[in-house]
């Protein structure tokens, strides 16, 4: 959570997340890659250090000027094998030294692996499984990164850089989803639906308290809970309520239990299920949302109930004109804020997006509060 | 330049009859390009449609959300100034509607005159589909202007009925014709519809 401040931009989140009145707007800037090359660091070299990645997030923060936070201080590719269980190409290895990384997603998991996981339990199995069929190593990377965590912390608090979220957390149906591919998971939900919620169940129990924890001791304002292939317009109604919500609700409660905000970083469209969203504590979560999801449903759906936080559509951001984005935040800080709301991209801002674009989508805000 | 976009869940048989749509195009004279708009099984298509002597442009996201919508305007445009073609066949991920990749376009893109959409439904796993993965079905048939139930072949004439009829419910004033991308049959009159 986030405590009473003197410091009016940290003052204007929690009123966000409180759905409190604000004096403004507050601007939170996603983008991992951008920040790297607005800031001139090749790619390669951003994902080569958590404190270089860390430093370009700070410049990225200064370049924009009129921000009030970051979403995540950091970033490593580990991180997203460790989420999705698949390979990722890098900048520098797999890839040229400035090419984005690619989430590369071959079906490294079988269907034998569901008996695997129920009978090893999901920490030994993920680590067996991103060592051996990811690239040994990885796990280790990824553990150094979250090493870093104390001096990533310290690095932005020094920087004076708020941040809302230091981890990423997940429900089951991701991980499987990325380790055995979307097509091939979704006839594993068609055949063998109760062998995947057995393994389900056994990963569930204990999947993210390392994390959450993690979050709690360095001080990290929220957590992250990722909703990437489980969103509504992927799903039959049935298989989502039966494989996804209940695992959704109850690590957003988990968190808000440790005292952090559950930031719901849902992509693709989850109009459908917007009202399901009631069930979870009132005033206390924020719903990211990535410009797919109708905002507008949201607000009317959820506006007392939650913060919400986007929209601003990355193809916007690297490809419209500054008035243009600007236009388009003026719209939805009318549409959904001031209160209860916070603008950000949907999703990350997109690497190749102009400064100025990114500028005026905080400069929008300022205007917005006169 | 216009844009035609094959939709379809993964497996459906895009890439096949994407080669046929883009074959008969250039027969009849079009320039024609190919964007591939990948997620998972990275570089299958794409290559594949490379060896088949067409100008592919293939998309890759560092998440495997919004970048690949972004990556698709810039690609388009690469493709117009630096190819010139009369067609671009786009070829989207299976986990987009093309409802969503429409609209970035036609709103982004400029010197494009025309976007059609042609999604591929795969008879042979219909039911399963529409079980599982409903209203991601659902949405690529929504914006549809024609509907190709491929794999025709691979059931029966009680059950391609019902999948004709259900996919007819759902795809409002598309067209829609059964074909075997494998076996040719229904092809002339789909590339006919489609041009």
């Amino acid at each position: 959570m986030i405590a009473p401040s003197s410091d009016p931009r940290w003052e204007r989140l929690r009123k966000a997340v409180a759905l409190e009145p604000v004096d403004k707007v507050p601007v939170c800037l996603e983008g991992v890659a951008w920040c790297a090359r607005v800031t001139g660091m090749t790619l390669e070299e951003f994902l080569s250090d958590a404190t270089k990645a860390t430093k370009a997030n700070i410049d990225a923060f200064r370049l924009v000027g009129n921000a009030d936070c970051a979403n995540n201080p950091s970033f490593a590719s580990s991180s997203l094998n460790f989420l999705w269980m698949t390979g990722v190409k890098r900048p520098g290895y797999e890839l040229g030294p400035d090419e984005p990384w690619q989430v590369e997603e071959s079906g490294l998991m079988t269907p034998e692996d569901y008996d695997r996981i129920i009978e090893m339990g999901w920490p030994a199995f993920q680590a067996e499984f991103l060592n051996e069929r990811i690239r040994p190593g990885v796990l280790d990377e990824f553990l150094e990164f979250l090493g870093k965590g104390p001096s990533v912390v310290e690095q932005a608090k020094a920087a004076d850089m708020p941040f809302l979220s230091m981890g990423i957390i997940i429900q089951p149906f991701e991980p499987l989803c990325g380790g055995r591919t979307f097509t091939q998971f979704i006839l594993d939900l068609y055949r063998m639906p109760d062998k995947v919620e057995q393994a389900m169940q056994v990963m569930f129990p204990g999947m993210n308290d390392a994390a959450i924890a993690g979050c709690a001791a360095l001080g990290s304002p929220g957590v992250w809970i990722g909703g990437w292939r489980s969103a509504s317009r992927m799903l039959a109604q049935p298989l989502w309520d039966r494989f996804v919500w209940p695992y959704i609700k109850e690590l957003t409660l988990q968190v808000d239990a440790a005292g952090l905000i559950p930031i719901l970083h849902f992509d693709s469209d989850w109009t459908r299920d917007l009202p399901r969203l009631l069930e979870l504590p009132a005033g206390r979560c924020v719903l990211s949302l990535d410009s797919m999801t109708d905002i507008r449903k949201a607000k009317e759906i959820l506006g007392d109930h939650m913060c919400i936080m986007g929209d601003v559509p990355p193809a916007l951001l690297s490809s419209g004109t500054p008035d243009q984005v600007r236009e388009h935040c003026t719209r939805l800080i009318r549409d959904i804020g001031p209160t209860g709301y916070i603008l950000q991209s949907g999703c990350d801002i997109p690497v190749d997006a102009p400064l100025e674009n990114v500028k005026a989508m905080a400069d929008a805000a300022e205007a917005a509060a006169g | 330049m216009d844009a035609l976009c094959i939709a379809g869940f993964l497996g459906s048989g895009k890439t096949t009859i994407l080669l046929e749509a883009a074959r008969a195009l250039t027969d009849g004279g079009a320039r024609v390009a190919v964007i591939e708009n990948e997620i998972g099984e990275v570089g299958v298509d794409g290559g594949y449609v490379r060896e088949q002597g067409l100008p592919v442009r293939e998309l890759f996201g560092g998440c495997i959300c919004c970048t690949l919508q972004v990556g698709l305007v810039e690609t388009l445009r690469s493709v117009r100034d630096s190819y010139g073609p009369d067609w671009v066949v786009i070829e989207p991920t299976g986990l987009a509607a093309p409802g969503d990749i429409l609209g970035l376009v036609a709103d982004t893109i400029e010197g494009l005159d025309l976007v059609r959409v042609l999604t591929v439904v795969d008879a042979e796993r219909w039911s399963m589909l529409l079980e599982v993965v409903e209203p991601l079905i659902t949405s690529q048939l929504e914006s549809a202007d024609v509907v190709a139930v491929n794999k025709a072949d691979a059931v029966d004439d009680q059950q391609l009925a019902a999948v004709l009829a259900a996919v007819r419910r759902l795809s409002g004033d598309a067209l829609v014709l059964p074909v075997s991308a494998a076996t040719g049959a229904g092809m002339p009159a789909l590339l006919r519809a489609m041009s």
